[in-house]
């Protein structure tokens, strides 16, 4: 029903005389002759004009009717001569209120959250049914924009169907494409041949960063839509590259992308570089926004002196949410084919890794070699946690033909260890551990002695930081059952109980902390010394006094404020002398003459020596503070001992060979260090020791870094140690001009006059890509050297092709920024 | 020469809540160091507290910085970075996120495992107590503005 | 509402012209035609009677925009629309409205320069230009809103 034809009947019209008020009738012309005229009787007067054929004088005088909104006065109007249809000339009487305008126009209705906004050059269609939109066609719903040449929206199946130049933006996300057919709502529908990009942001790894975009786009023959997050796409591209000429995508029969868990899914896939096929899976899983753990491992390469060619074509298998598993078979050229499992695993309150080597037959040696290691930890309660980390191989030269990686070719010692550890109590703590050690003595001309068994160590310790009369206590316990696999060694259980008592007076400008303690260490040897007690009681009182100042002045240096501290510190020790020569070492060994090590109370770490001591240490620290971050700029420090006895208690043990001189000077070693950052770019480590008995330097290191720029690192140190090094270290990362990078690592020993490591690498930024080629040479042993060569090509956010010399890099180029940061490939953990 | 001793170094505001267990080392040295302040207490309600302090990282490293001509490990350096950041109530930056490093170095004989297994833990607790330092100098330098 | 069609129309204006031998009525002046559920406001009506006896009315606001104003059928909705001139061929149920033209109805929106609308099908067609095909000239689309309807939500 409408708006119904209007009839102007002769009585329409009111007419000015005071002719009874007929009401105005207006029937529907095309109604049947029959109900003409229906006039029912209405409230309002209205004055008809007569009906001539002439057009009369006419006088209108509207009175609105009850109840009709606006309602408004009627304007009795002056009559006037009859003229044609147009040009009357009209002159109201007298004004009157302005008629309400019709009913204020409702401004531009505004879709509410979900309602839909239609847009084209020309819209046509049925109500709440569909709705054809012509023309430079948009739809948007939300986020959702869907624009074309037509739009037909259907609006009960809320389903948009698209022609000709087809673009649906989401966000930052974009698909374009010939035709497409959407469910606007519940994201389902098709795309056909789709050139897409999804962009999601991916939360910065460094908490207060600001989160990093990454997209990911291509080509495909048709994209299906399936809900919120889901895609499946036919014979499709994906690639993080710029979408008009990808340096690399991947090219699959069947492609899902899941950006809810962030992953695809390629079955049939392709990796393809510069038009280059490198790699086909049946089936892969890839991240989609870059996470670390990367699916898709691409296989690694490289070639070395002690396995030749080397290459490992890892699988990744992501088994659940919380455990993943990497698979990877690796074949050497000179050593054969071996087998590399690595698990990790996840859960609400533990963690841990796995990893299995296993090489069934070494084409060099003959020999079936393997590797395990297994690292777990877990808090059994917020107060007590428990961790275990087991290792070992089949033999003892097994990382160093294996093993490409420097950190893994130096290890000697692989522990295995159980460790459970109460942190509960708010003063006191309760650790136990039962410890042992795999000894890898490869080198022909160095054995090592493996470490002593601790099976176990229990310990106790407490702290009443405030007790009665700003008193102070300590205590410390322990009992560990030592053990050694060697005949020879000894063995036996040590008891040590060690309360202290001390007063600390704490100011804002000094402090003064008395300490008095009672070492006491009880050994029941089940082989002692030759020669010596199987059952020793030790009881040591340890006297000290910790005292030390801290002035401050304001000081301008190189144009900015600073707040120049100084800081005196004295620290007097009196432990008396005990015989301890026919305690065996088991875990004992002697400091380095170090800040931190120079104020402890005894000369030697572990439990079997308290070295004898009656000696003042003194130190001064200055800083160079800068006021508005409280930030440090600049330290300095010296420091010195002054001995008031000789050393009598040494490491040396009854019946065994020499191993420490004692001391018998009055003045110990001289101890210096500087340590400066003057802006962000430049900054100063030295350290030096220097003997004033026999006045020569013992130790003596200087690091100066230089960081201009991210990917710009320069550091040089020289480290010297008397009689036992003298190393120059280069390193530095430079960029070399177009998209170039050199990094380079050079460690030269003059004391032996020979490189003992040497890194050089170059690294091309493809911009979606980065291609690492590195070569790594070190000392394996004395004459032995491993040569190691690295091809990397990584596809950002995806893979790594080729073994990862980053890790390595990064290692020892301090201050080396990866340049496309992060790096994905996981595939052997690196240490 | 213009020096005076120190005074005290009292913290711009009552009440703060540290973003770090108080059963882990770095959590215990903090809130010790805080409370010795005098000027202010530190609350487990993180709502309730005038400033947040928020450790964003705490990471330890230990790289070889020099081998022996045998090619076994002569030096380790041990590296504990701390990033962190002050919050006020409203959530603005007080500190914004700061990364501060230690650095120490020892020499290391495989011969000697057990023994310089207890080295780095000394080391690693001056390090901690050097960076606790460093953090509430940072903390005695932020001046709310009333 | 269908209704509409057997209700009385009721026309008010500040003055009205007669033109039998044309047929022509014109009303000026807060002119006001309510039939049923049906009203069409305007500052004046032209209301032409055709050789078939069907009625046109044309309605124009110099001073503002003439509006139409109807129930729907089967719902108590009410459709709105508006223009400079809004013309209404009785015999096709159909309302043509020019200029600035907006019909509105239970919230769902068309806008554009002109706008056909067939009250019976409730048809509609919105372009930038008189008739009915879209000129690329066209200043600007047209434009449509659609509510969430929660059935379909």
């Amino acid at each position: 029903a409408g708006l119904s034809p209007l009839v102007v009947s002769p009585d329409l019209v009111r007419g000015s005389r005071d002719k009874a008020a007929t009401p105005a009738a207006a029937q529907a012309a095309d109604k049947p002759a029959a109900q003409q005229g229906a006039v029912t009787e209405k409230p309002a007067a209205a004055t008809a004009a007569p009906s001539s054929s002439s057009s009369s004088a006419v006088e209108v005088r509207p009175v609105r009717p009850a109840g009709d909104e606006g309602a408004a006065v009627g304007v009795p109007v002056q009559p006037r001569p009859s003229a044609g249809a147009s040009g009357q000339v009209v002159r109201p009487e007298q004004t009157r209120a302005p008629v309400a305008m019709p009913a204020a126009q409702p401004s531009a209705a505004t879709p509410a959250p979900g309602g839909t906004e239609i847009r084209a050059l020309r819209i046509s269609g049925t109500r709440a049914v569909e709705m054809v939109a012509d023309g430079d066609a948009e739809l948007q719903r939300g986020e959702t924009v869907l624009s074309a040449d037509k739009l037909t929206y259907r609006e009960p199946t809320d389903e948009a169907l698209a022609d000709g130049n087809v673009r649906l933006r989401e966000g930052q996300s974009q698909v374009t494409g010939p035709a497409a057919q959407l469910v606007v709502g519940e994201q389902v529908g098709e795309f056909q041949s789709p050139a897409y990009r999804i962009t999601r942001e991916r939360p910065s790894l460094i908490e207060g960063e600001p989160p990093r975009v990454v997209s990911g786009g291509g080509q495909a023959d048709v994209m299906y839509f399936e809900g919120e997050n889901h895609y499946r796409l036919e014979n499709a591209t994906w690639s993080t590259c710029t979408p008009d000429d990808p340096d690399w995508y991947i090219k699959a029969r069947d492609l899902q992308l899941d950006y809810d868990r962030e992953i695809g899914t390629a079955r049939s896939g392709t990796v393809v570089f510069k038009d280059v096929p490198l790699l086909w899976t049946p089936w892969a899983e890839f991240p989609l926004v870059g996470q670390r753990q990367s699916g898709l491992l691409a296989p690694t390469f490289g070639t070395s002196n002690k396995t030749g060619l080397d290459l490992s074509v890892p699988y990744y298998w992501n088994i659940a949410p919380n455990y993943d598993a990497t698979i990877a078979p690796r074949y050497m050229s000179r050593r054969g084919l071996q087998l590399a499992i690595e698990g990790r695993y996840l859960g609400e309150t533990y963690k841990g890794e796995a990893r299995v080597e296993w090489l069934p037959r070494d084409n060099v040696s003959g020999e079936e070699r393997s590797l395990g290691s297994w690292q777990h930890q877990q808090w059994l309660t917020p107060q007590l946690y428990a961790s275990f980390d087991v290792n070992g191989v089949s033999d003892d030269e097994y990382f160093e033909d294996l093993s490409t990686r420097i950190s893994v070719a130096s290890k000697v010692n692989l522990v295995r260890e159980g460790r459970l550890m109460y942190v509960g109590g708010d003063w006191w703590s309760a650790s136990a551990l039962v410890q042992s050690y795999q000894t890898l003595n490869a080198d022909p001309d160095v054995t090592y002695t493996t470490p002593y068994r601790r099976l176990p160590q229990l310990m106790l310790n407490a702290n009443r930081p405030d007790l009665i009369g700003g008193l102070a206590a300590t205590f410390q316990s322990e009992y560990v059952k030592f053990a050694h696999p060697d005949e020879g060694m000894p063995e036996g259980t040590r008891v040590t109980v060690y309360p202290s008592l001390s007063l600390p007076i704490q100011r804002a400008g000094y402090y003064i902390t008395p300490k008095i303690g009672v070492h006491q260490t009880q050994y029941d040897l089940d082989r002692g010394l030759p020669g010596g007690r199987d059952s020793i009681t030790r009881t040591v009182p340890i006297y000290s006094v910790d005292a030390g100042m801290t002035f401050e002045r304001d000081i301008n240096l190189f144009g900015s404020d600073y707040v120049q501290t100084l800081e005196p510190r004295l620290y007097y020790l009196n432990v008396p002398y005990r015989r301890q020569d026919d305690i065996p070492i088991f875990d004992t060994s002697r400091y380095d003459f170090g800040f931190a090590q120079i104020f402890s109370e005894n000369l030697y770490t572990g439990g079997d020596r308290i070295a004898d001591a009656n000696q003042i240490t003194a130190a001064v620290t200055t800083r160079l503070i800068d006021p508005t971050t409280g930030g440090e700029r600049l330290r300095a420090l010296i420091g010195q001992r002054y001995y008031f006895e000789d050393q009598r208690v040494t490491i040396n043990q009854l019946g065994g060979s020499v191993v420490e001189e004692p001391r018998t000077g009055r003045r110990a070693d001289i101890l210096a260090g500087f340590s400066g950052h003057f802006n962000r770019e430049n900054s100063l480590d030295s350290l030096i020791q220097y003997n004033p008995r026999d006045n020569w330097t013992e130790r003596f290191n200087v690091v100066y870094r230089y960081q201009p720029d991210f990917a710009k690192a320069l550091n040089l140190s020289y480290r010297y140690a008397r009689d036992i090094l003298r190393d120059v270290d280069v390193s530095g990362q430079w960029p070399l001009g177009g998209r170039w990078y050199g990094v380079s690592r050079l460690t030269h020993s003059l004391k032996d006059d020979r490189l003992t490591e040497a890194i050089a690498g170059l690294e091309y930024d493809g911009g979606c890509w980065v291609f690492r080629v590195a070569a790594h040479r070190f000392a394996t042993n004395s004459e032995d050297t491993t040569q190691a060569f690295f091809i990397q090509l990584e596809l950002n956010d995806l893979a790594s092709i080729g073994t990862s010399p980053v890790s390595l890099i990064k290692r020892s180029v301090p201050g080396y920024g990866t340049i496309n940061e992060p790096v994905s490939n996981r595939v052997f953990g690196f240490d | 020469c213009g020096f005076r001793l120190r005074g005290p170094q009292p913290l711009d505001f009552a009440t703060i809540h540290v973003g770090a267990s108080q059963y882990s080392d770095l959590g215990i040295s903090l809130r010790r160091h805080i409370a010795t302040s005098g000027s202010t207490t530190v609350v487990d309600d993180p709502a309730a507290a005038d400033v947040k302090l928020q450790i964003l990282a705490n990471e330890r490293e230990r790289e070889i910085l020099s081998l022996t001509g045998a090619g076994k490990v002569r030096e380790y350096q041990l590296v504990q970075r701390i990033r962190f950041r002050l919050v006020d109530k409203g959530g603005s930056d007080l500190i914004p996120p700061t990364t501060i490093l230690a650095r120490r170095e020892y020499t290391f004989d495989d011969s000697q495992v057990l023994g310089k297994e207890q080295e780095e833990n000394l080391l690693y607790n001056d390090m901690q107590s050097d960076l606790v330092m460093q953090i509430m100098r940072r903390l005695a330098a932020v001046h709310r503005n009333p | 509402e269908r209704a509409d069609r057997d209700k009385p129309v009721n026309i008010e204006a500040n003055r009205v012209t007669v033109d039998d031998r044309n047929k022509v009525h014109i009303f000026e002046g807060a002119v006001v035609l309510t039939q049923g559920t049906l009203t069409i406001k305007g500052e004046k009506l032209v209301v032409t009677q055709g050789a078939d006896g069907f009625q046109n009315g044309v309605a124009t606001n110099d001073k503002g925009l003439a509006s139409f104003r109807q129930k729907r059928d089967g719902s108590d909705e009410y459709v709105y629309g508006e223009a400079e001139r809004i013309e209404y061929d009785s015999r096709a149920e159909k309302a043509r409205l020019f200029n600035r033209a907006m019909v509105n109805s239970g919230g769902d929106e068309v806008r554009g320069h002109y706008i056909e609308y067939d009250s019976i099908s409730e048809n509609y067609l919105v372009t930038n230009a008189p008739g009915s095909k879209p000129t690329a000239t066209g200043d600007g689309r047209v434009r449509a809103v659609i509510q969430p309807k929660n059935e379909n939500r």
